[in-house]
């Protein structure tokens, strides 16, 4: 009984736990369509450090936003925008 | 390019922290790698973009060394990518680099990798970079 029961009912535990443990880890993993709800992060090569406030004032007014995978099309400043 | 298996950095994760810390210091060591290959400091920032490009803007302006800097900011809840680059460090990141480090990320961040999507990006950017280098460091004696 033990053995015709018992050792199958195991290996799919094994399985299970071996296919389902790597997602319990990852619980607060992003996941696309989901919200994000984290506080910002700012990241550079010493690590994470605290995200400077924007208010409107410290916003540069001549700087327009780009909306496209073109360049920007500003003088001053390179890069691109893109969406996924 | 990058070395090391994403699963094996992904560390201790407390579900308030989008990322744990040693995703963090992985990204950073990635980071000051790229920066001594290109030659421009280079930030990472992940969060809301409440005006897209306008905000990721305004971030750049806020860094120490806005004009040697590329800020990479995603923006996971609208899927937005900024990549904004210094007034320097255009000479060293031109836009079609941009766009290869674009594609790297987001082919990265569609199934929700954003963190090793962001170590590929700055990694594409260090490979593509062209930095100014200095041919006549030396002074002549007499000038």
């Amino acid at each position: 009984m033990l053995i015709v029961i018992g050792i199958p009912i195991a290996i799919i535990a094994v399985i299970a736990l071996i296919v389902l443990a790597p997602g319990w880890t990852r619980a607060g993993r992003y996941r696309p369509g989901d919200s994000w709800d984290h506080e910002p992060v700012l990241i550079g090569g010493g690590g994470s450090k605290a995200v400077p406030a924007l208010d409107g004032a410290q916003q540069p007014a001549q700087l327009t936003a780009g909306s496209s995978d073109a360049g920007t099309g500003d003088d001053t400043v390179g890069g691109i925008s893109v969406r996924w | 390019m990058l070395d090391g298996n994403s699963d094996a950095i992904d560390g201790v994760w407390n579900d308030q922290d989008p990322f744990s810390s040693a995703q963090i210091s992985n990204l950073a060591s990635t980071i000051r790698s790229a920066e001594q290959v290109a030659k421009v400091q280079f930030e990472t920032f992940v969060g809301r973009l409440p005006e897209d490009r306008k905000t990721a803007l305004a971030l750049h302006g806020q860094l120490v060394h806005a004009d040697d800097s590329v800020l990479v900011a995603v923006d996971p809840h609208s899927r937005g990518l900024e990549i904004v680059v210094g007034a320097k460090a255009k000479q060293s990141i031109d836009d079609r680099t941009c766009q290869l480090a674009a594609l790297a990320m987001t082919s990265r961040f569609v199934v929700g990798d954003l963190i090793n999507g962001l170590r590929d990006g700055i990694a594409v950017m260090a490979d593509h970079a062209h930095p100014n280098h200095v041919l006549h460091r030396d002074l002549p004696e007499n000038a």
